[in-house]
Protein backbone atom coordinates (compact mmCIF):
# COMPACT_ATOMS: atom_id res chain seq x y z
CA UNK A 1 0.00 0.00 0.00
CA UNK A 2 1.49 3.31 -1.05
CA UNK A 3 0.12 5.80 1.52
CA UNK A 4 -0.67 9.89 0.84
CA UNK A 5 2.74 11.90 2.57
CA UNK A 6 1.53 13.31 5.32
CA UNK A 7 1.26 17.09 5.84
CA UNK A 8 2.02 18.13 9.21
CA UNK A 9 5.43 17.59 9.19
CA UNK A 10 6.33 19.87 5.46
CA UNK A 11 3.58 22.50 6.90
CA UNK A 12 5.05 22.63 10.59
CA UNK A 13 8.34 23.16 8.92
CA UNK A 14 7.31 25.58 6.37
CA UNK A 15 5.18 27.58 8.85
CA UNK A 16 8.80 27.89 11.39
CA UNK A 17 10.02 29.71 8.27
CA UNK A 18 7.58 32.31 7.74
CA UNK A 19 7.03 32.95 11.16
CA UNK A 20 10.76 33.21 11.85
CA UNK A 21 11.60 34.82 8.88
CA UNK A 22 8.37 37.16 9.38
CA UNK A 23 9.47 37.75 13.17
CA UNK A 24 13.54 38.65 12.49
CA UNK A 25 14.02 42.92 12.23
CA UNK A 26 15.33 44.30 8.85
CA UNK A 27 14.79 40.77 7.15
CA UNK A 28 10.75 41.24 7.55
CA UNK A 29 11.19 43.82 5.07
CA UNK A 30 11.22 41.26 2.58
CA UNK A 31 6.93 40.93 3.46
CA UNK A 32 4.90 39.10 2.39
CA UNK A 33 8.19 37.36 0.28
CA UNK A 34 8.82 35.06 3.50
CA UNK A 35 4.89 33.48 3.61
CA UNK A 36 5.40 32.49 0.22
CA UNK A 37 8.31 30.91 0.39
CA UNK A 38 6.94 29.19 3.55
CA UNK A 39 4.65 27.64 1.81
CA UNK A 40 6.73 26.96 -1.46
CA UNK A 41 8.98 24.96 1.63
CA UNK A 42 6.62 23.36 2.78
CA UNK A 43 5.37 22.04 -0.70
CA UNK A 44 8.87 21.34 -1.54
CA UNK A 45 9.18 18.98 1.38
CA UNK A 46 5.86 17.52 0.58
CA UNK A 47 7.11 16.29 -2.81
CA UNK A 48 10.34 15.08 -1.47
CA UNK A 49 7.63 13.01 1.06
CA UNK A 50 5.82 11.56 -1.96
CA UNK A 51 8.29 9.34 -3.98
CA UNK A 52 5.21 7.68 -5.63
CA UNK A 53 2.87 9.65 -5.86
CA UNK A 54 3.18 13.03 -8.20
CA UNK A 55 2.01 16.11 -5.66
CA UNK A 56 -0.84 17.94 -7.19
CA UNK A 57 -1.19 21.83 -7.10
CA UNK A 58 -4.41 20.59 -4.92
CA UNK A 59 -1.72 19.34 -2.56
CA UNK A 60 0.07 22.60 -2.69
CA UNK A 61 -2.40 24.41 -1.84
CA UNK A 62 -3.42 22.74 1.21
CA UNK A 63 -0.11 22.28 2.69
CA UNK A 64 0.43 25.30 1.84
CA UNK A 65 -2.62 26.85 3.78
CA UNK A 66 -1.98 24.31 7.03
CA UNK A 67 1.66 25.95 6.74
CA UNK A 68 0.11 29.31 7.12
CA UNK A 69 -1.83 28.40 9.87
CA UNK A 70 0.67 26.53 11.74
CA UNK A 71 3.10 29.49 11.11
CA UNK A 72 0.26 31.95 13.01
CA UNK A 73 0.16 29.34 16.03
CA UNK A 74 3.97 29.40 16.04
CA UNK A 75 3.68 33.21 15.62
CA UNK A 76 1.26 33.81 18.62
CA UNK A 77 3.53 31.49 20.76
CA UNK A 78 7.02 33.65 19.89
CA UNK A 79 5.51 37.25 19.96
CA UNK A 80 3.37 36.66 23.19
CA UNK A 81 6.60 36.49 25.06
CA UNK A 82 8.17 38.84 23.35
CA UNK A 83 5.59 41.71 23.39
CA UNK A 84 5.11 41.03 27.21
CA UNK A 85 8.61 40.94 27.88
CA UNK A 86 9.93 44.12 25.49
CA UNK A 87 6.99 45.41 23.54
CA UNK A 88 3.94 45.80 25.43
CA UNK A 89 5.42 49.57 27.28
CA UNK A 90 6.70 50.29 23.87
CA UNK A 91 3.64 49.58 22.47
CA UNK A 92 1.31 51.63 24.48
CA UNK A 93 4.22 55.13 24.99
CA UNK A 94 3.77 55.09 20.88
CA UNK A 95 0.40 54.43 20.59
CA UNK A 96 -0.42 57.24 23.60
CA UNK A 97 2.19 59.58 21.59
CA UNK A 98 0.26 58.85 18.98
CA UNK A 99 -3.26 60.39 20.70
CA UNK A 100 -1.59 63.30 21.53
CA UNK A 101 -0.71 63.90 17.80
CA UNK A 102 -4.31 63.61 16.61
CA UNK A 103 -6.45 66.53 16.30
CA UNK A 104 -9.09 64.97 15.72
CA UNK A 105 -10.97 63.85 19.11
CA UNK A 106 -12.55 60.96 17.57
CA UNK A 107 -9.03 59.25 16.21
CA UNK A 108 -7.79 60.51 19.74
CA UNK A 109 -10.87 58.28 21.62
CA UNK A 110 -10.23 55.74 18.99
CA UNK A 111 -6.13 55.28 19.68
CA UNK A 112 -6.94 55.55 23.57
CA UNK A 113 -8.80 52.81 23.31
CA UNK A 114 -6.30 50.83 21.45
CA UNK A 115 -4.17 51.71 24.75
CA UNK A 116 -6.45 50.65 26.89
CA UNK A 117 -7.04 47.30 25.65
CA UNK A 118 -3.00 46.63 25.30
CA UNK A 119 -2.94 47.82 29.12
CA UNK A 120 -6.06 46.15 30.51
CA UNK A 121 -6.33 43.35 27.89
CA UNK A 122 -2.97 42.91 26.25
CA UNK A 123 -4.29 38.82 25.59
CA UNK A 124 -7.54 39.76 23.73
CA UNK A 125 -5.09 42.76 21.60
CA UNK A 126 -2.44 40.16 20.77
CA UNK A 127 -5.31 37.49 19.50
CA UNK A 128 -6.96 40.20 17.46
CA UNK A 129 -3.52 41.20 15.98
CA UNK A 130 -2.84 37.37 15.35
CA UNK A 131 -5.84 36.88 14.00
CA UNK A 132 -5.27 39.51 11.26
CA UNK A 133 -1.98 37.90 10.23
CA UNK A 134 -3.17 34.37 10.51
CA UNK A 135 -5.81 35.51 7.60
CA UNK A 136 -2.43 37.17 5.70
CA UNK A 137 -0.18 33.82 6.47
CA UNK A 138 -3.17 31.34 5.48
CA UNK A 139 -3.91 33.07 2.19
CA UNK A 140 -0.54 34.04 0.99
CA UNK A 141 1.53 30.36 2.22
CA UNK A 142 -1.30 28.58 0.15
CA UNK A 143 -0.11 31.01 -3.06
CA UNK A 144 2.96 29.49 -1.93
CA UNK A 145 2.63 26.02 -1.99
CA UNK A 146 0.82 26.34 -5.47
CA UNK A 147 4.06 27.97 -6.73
CA UNK A 148 6.07 25.65 -5.05
CA UNK A 149 4.71 22.40 -6.76
CA UNK A 150 4.48 24.58 -10.39
CA UNK A 151 8.72 25.29 -9.41
CA UNK A 152 9.87 21.59 -7.82
CA UNK A 153 7.45 19.29 -9.29
CA UNK A 154 8.41 17.69 -12.41
CA UNK A 155 6.47 14.28 -12.32
CA UNK A 156 3.23 16.15 -13.78
CA UNK A 157 1.07 14.22 -16.10
CA UNK A 158 1.98 10.90 -15.04
CA UNK A 159 -1.22 8.79 -14.09
CA UNK A 160 -2.37 8.39 -9.93
CA UNK A 161 -2.11 4.98 -8.74
CA UNK A 162 -5.30 2.83 -8.39
CA UNK A 163 -7.35 3.36 -4.98
CA UNK A 164 -8.66 1.27 -3.14
CA UNK A 165 -12.44 1.05 -3.18
CA UNK A 166 -14.27 2.64 -0.25
CA UNK A 167 -14.39 0.68 2.57
CA UNK A 168 -11.52 -1.45 2.01
CA UNK A 169 -8.52 -1.61 4.77
CA UNK A 170 -6.59 1.38 4.27
CA UNK A 171 -9.26 3.17 2.58
CA UNK A 172 -9.41 7.07 3.38
CA UNK A 173 -5.92 7.00 4.72
CA UNK A 174 -4.53 6.65 2.04
CA UNK A 175 -3.58 5.05 -1.73
CA UNK A 176 -3.85 0.92 -1.79
CA UNK A 177 -3.04 -1.77 -5.05
CA UNK A 178 -6.23 -2.98 -5.75
CA UNK A 179 -6.87 -6.88 -4.44
CA UNK A 180 -6.64 -9.99 -6.84
CA UNK A 181 -9.76 -9.46 -9.32
CA UNK A 182 -12.93 -10.94 -8.04
CA UNK A 183 -12.93 -14.11 -9.75
CA UNK A 184 -9.82 -14.56 -10.12
CA UNK A 185 -7.36 -17.03 -8.19
CA UNK A 186 -6.17 -16.17 -4.77
CA UNK A 187 -2.06 -15.41 -5.13
CA UNK A 188 -0.45 -18.37 -2.99
CA UNK A 189 0.74 -17.54 -0.16
CA UNK A 190 4.01 -15.42 0.08
CA UNK A 191 3.73 -14.24 -3.00
CA UNK A 192 2.40 -10.84 -4.03
CA UNK A 193 -1.25 -10.01 -5.45
CA UNK A 194 0.47 -9.54 -9.32
CA UNK A 195 3.11 -12.70 -9.12
CA UNK A 196 6.06 -10.70 -10.77
CA UNK A 197 8.52 -9.93 -7.70
CA UNK A 198 10.68 -8.04 -9.76
CA UNK A 199 8.28 -5.55 -11.36
CA UNK A 200 7.81 -2.05 -9.91
CA UNK A 201 4.61 -2.05 -7.69
CA UNK A 202 2.51 -0.30 -10.17
CA UNK B 1 -19.13 15.67 -13.93
CA UNK B 2 -17.58 17.26 -16.38
CA UNK B 3 -20.11 20.39 -16.16
CA UNK B 4 -20.03 19.84 -12.20
CA UNK B 5 -15.71 20.18 -12.21
CA UNK B 6 -16.24 23.47 -14.64
CA UNK B 7 -18.78 24.98 -12.42
CA UNK B 8 -16.91 24.40 -9.01
CA UNK B 9 -14.24 25.69 -11.31
CA UNK B 10 -15.42 28.90 -12.21
CA UNK B 11 -16.88 29.77 -8.68
CA UNK B 12 -13.13 29.27 -7.38
CA UNK B 13 -12.49 32.13 -10.50
CA UNK B 14 -15.26 34.27 -8.94
CA UNK B 15 -14.26 33.70 -5.66
CA UNK B 16 -10.25 34.49 -6.08
CA UNK B 17 -11.11 37.66 -8.53
CA UNK B 18 -13.28 38.83 -5.90
CA UNK B 19 -10.94 38.37 -2.78
CA UNK B 20 -7.97 39.99 -5.27
CA UNK B 21 -9.99 42.72 -6.27
CA UNK B 22 -11.09 43.65 -2.34
CA UNK B 23 -7.70 43.88 -1.38
CA UNK B 24 -6.62 46.01 -4.42
CA UNK B 25 -8.89 48.00 -3.60
CA UNK B 26 -8.51 48.63 -0.35
CA UNK B 27 -4.29 49.47 -1.11
CA UNK B 28 -6.10 52.30 -3.30
CA UNK B 29 -8.54 53.19 -0.54
CA UNK B 30 -6.48 53.95 2.55
CA UNK B 31 -4.98 57.37 0.80
CA UNK B 32 -8.20 57.73 -0.63
CA UNK B 33 -10.12 57.92 2.76
CA UNK B 34 -7.63 59.88 4.44
CA UNK B 35 -7.24 62.33 1.76
CA UNK B 36 -11.13 63.13 2.07
CA UNK B 37 -11.27 62.20 5.58
CA UNK B 38 -13.07 65.37 7.26
CA UNK B 39 -11.76 66.52 10.79
CA UNK B 40 -14.60 64.49 12.73
CA UNK B 41 -14.55 61.21 10.75
CA UNK B 42 -12.62 58.23 12.47
CA UNK B 43 -9.29 57.14 10.93
CA UNK B 44 -10.43 54.46 8.49
CA UNK B 45 -7.72 54.43 6.76
CA UNK B 46 -5.05 53.79 9.67
CA UNK B 47 -6.58 50.43 10.03
CA UNK B 48 -6.26 49.34 6.46
CA UNK B 49 -2.21 50.92 7.00
CA UNK B 50 -2.14 48.86 10.63
CA UNK B 51 -3.58 45.62 8.50
CA UNK B 52 -0.89 45.99 5.71
CA UNK B 53 1.69 46.36 7.70
CA UNK B 54 2.36 42.37 7.77
CA UNK B 55 2.97 42.21 4.15
CA UNK B 56 4.78 45.46 3.07
CA UNK B 57 7.61 47.51 4.86
CA UNK B 58 4.99 50.46 3.64
CA UNK B 59 8.02 53.47 2.83
CA UNK B 60 6.50 56.11 2.23
CA UNK B 61 9.24 57.14 -0.40
CA UNK B 62 8.77 53.81 -1.92
CA UNK B 63 4.91 54.13 -2.87
CA UNK B 64 2.39 55.88 -4.70
CA UNK B 65 0.81 58.72 -3.05
CA UNK B 66 -2.76 60.62 -3.29
CA UNK B 67 -2.32 63.92 -2.34
CA UNK B 68 0.57 63.19 0.34
CA UNK B 69 -0.96 60.10 1.39
CA UNK B 70 1.09 56.81 0.48
CA UNK B 71 -0.59 53.46 -0.86
CA UNK B 72 -1.40 51.10 1.79
CA UNK B 73 1.68 49.05 -0.07
CA UNK B 74 4.93 50.16 -1.89
CA UNK B 75 4.72 50.32 -5.18
CA UNK B 76 6.43 47.19 -6.34
CA UNK B 77 3.72 45.23 -4.36
CA UNK B 78 1.04 47.82 -5.94
CA UNK B 79 2.13 46.08 -9.03
CA UNK B 80 2.07 42.65 -8.12
CA UNK B 81 -1.30 42.70 -6.51
CA UNK B 82 -2.88 44.49 -9.78
CA UNK B 83 -1.11 42.65 -12.31
CA UNK B 84 -2.89 39.81 -9.99
CA UNK B 85 -6.00 41.18 -10.77
CA UNK B 86 -5.24 41.89 -14.47
CA UNK B 87 -4.01 38.23 -14.54
CA UNK B 88 -7.00 36.75 -13.02
CA UNK B 89 -9.42 39.44 -15.64
CA UNK B 90 -7.71 37.95 -18.45
CA UNK B 91 -7.21 33.93 -17.34
CA UNK B 92 -10.99 33.18 -18.57
CA UNK B 93 -9.78 34.36 -21.98
CA UNK B 94 -6.85 32.50 -22.21
CA UNK B 95 -6.71 29.21 -20.69
CA UNK B 96 -10.11 26.92 -19.53
CA UNK B 97 -11.18 27.29 -15.51
CA UNK B 98 -11.82 23.85 -15.32
CA UNK B 99 -7.47 23.18 -15.85
CA UNK B 100 -5.46 22.30 -12.51
CA UNK B 101 -1.82 21.56 -14.01
CA UNK B 102 -0.17 24.62 -14.73
CA UNK B 103 1.98 26.32 -17.11
CA UNK B 104 5.84 25.02 -17.34
CA UNK B 105 7.45 26.64 -14.86
CA UNK B 106 10.17 28.07 -17.45
CA UNK B 107 7.41 30.95 -17.46
CA UNK B 108 7.21 31.93 -14.41
CA UNK B 109 10.97 32.79 -14.04
CA UNK B 110 10.81 34.51 -17.16
CA UNK B 111 8.36 36.92 -15.47
CA UNK B 112 9.99 37.26 -12.56
CA UNK B 113 13.23 38.12 -14.45
CA UNK B 114 12.66 42.03 -14.68
CA UNK B 115 11.33 42.15 -10.99
CA UNK B 116 14.70 40.45 -10.55
CA UNK B 117 16.67 42.84 -12.82
CA UNK B 118 15.24 45.91 -11.22
CA UNK B 119 15.78 45.08 -8.21
CA UNK B 120 19.64 43.54 -8.95
CA UNK B 121 20.67 47.15 -10.85
CA UNK B 122 19.42 48.80 -8.27
CA UNK B 123 21.49 46.98 -5.58
CA UNK B 124 24.45 46.83 -7.50
CA UNK B 125 24.21 50.75 -8.36
CA UNK B 126 24.19 50.19 -12.31
CA UNK B 127 20.82 51.82 -12.32
CA UNK B 128 17.81 53.91 -10.50
CA UNK B 129 14.97 52.34 -10.09
CA UNK B 130 11.69 53.93 -9.98
CA UNK B 131 8.09 54.00 -8.83
CA UNK B 132 6.86 53.08 -12.05
CA UNK B 133 9.91 50.78 -12.48
CA UNK B 134 9.03 48.47 -9.75
CA UNK B 135 5.45 48.76 -10.57
CA UNK B 136 5.78 47.47 -14.05
CA UNK B 137 8.36 44.60 -13.17
CA UNK B 138 6.32 43.49 -10.34
CA UNK B 139 2.79 43.77 -12.56
CA UNK B 140 4.51 41.16 -15.09
CA UNK B 141 4.79 39.03 -12.09
CA UNK B 142 1.86 39.52 -10.59
CA UNK B 143 -0.06 38.33 -13.68
CA UNK B 144 1.94 35.15 -14.63
CA UNK B 145 1.50 34.28 -10.49
CA UNK B 146 -2.52 34.57 -11.35
CA UNK B 147 -1.87 31.60 -14.14
CA UNK B 148 0.45 29.48 -11.55
CA UNK B 149 -2.07 30.22 -8.35
CA UNK B 150 -5.49 30.17 -10.14
CA UNK B 151 -5.18 26.20 -11.20
CA UNK B 152 -4.18 25.14 -7.63
CA UNK B 153 -6.96 26.83 -6.26
CA UNK B 154 -9.11 25.10 -8.76
CA UNK B 155 -7.45 21.73 -7.86
CA UNK B 156 -7.85 22.30 -4.03
CA UNK B 157 -11.82 23.45 -4.61
CA UNK B 158 -12.47 20.36 -6.68
CA UNK B 159 -10.10 18.13 -4.39
CA UNK B 160 -12.24 18.96 -1.46
CA UNK B 161 -15.29 18.85 -3.02
CA UNK B 162 -15.07 15.53 -4.23
CA UNK B 163 -16.60 13.06 -2.30
CA UNK B 164 -15.03 9.33 -1.77
CA UNK B 165 -16.94 7.42 -4.78
CA UNK B 166 -15.58 9.80 -6.85
CA UNK B 167 -12.33 9.80 -5.75
CA UNK B 168 -12.06 6.13 -6.21
CA UNK B 169 -13.55 6.07 -9.61
CA UNK B 170 -10.70 8.44 -10.04
CA UNK B 171 -12.99 11.38 -11.58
Amino acid sequence: MVDKPKKFMPALIGGAVLCVLSLIPYVNYGCCLWVIAGGAVAAYMLIKRSPVLPVTTGNGASVGALAGLLGSLLYLIIFTPIFFAFGREAAITQMQDAAYQQSDPNARRIVMQMVDMVRDQPLVFILIWCAVIAVFFVAFSTLGGILGVAMFEKRKGQPMPPMAPPGAPGYGRGFAPPGPPPSGPAPPPGEPPYGGGDRPPY
Amino acid sequence: MQARSERIAAITYAAALAAALLFVSAIVAAPLLEATRDSGDVERGSLIYLAYSRVCHQLANRSFQIEGHPFAVCSRCTGIYAGYVMGLVVYPFVRSLARTETPARTWLLVAMAPVAIDLAGDFAGLFDNTLLSRALTGGVAGAAGAFYTLPGLASLALTVSRTPEEEYSGR
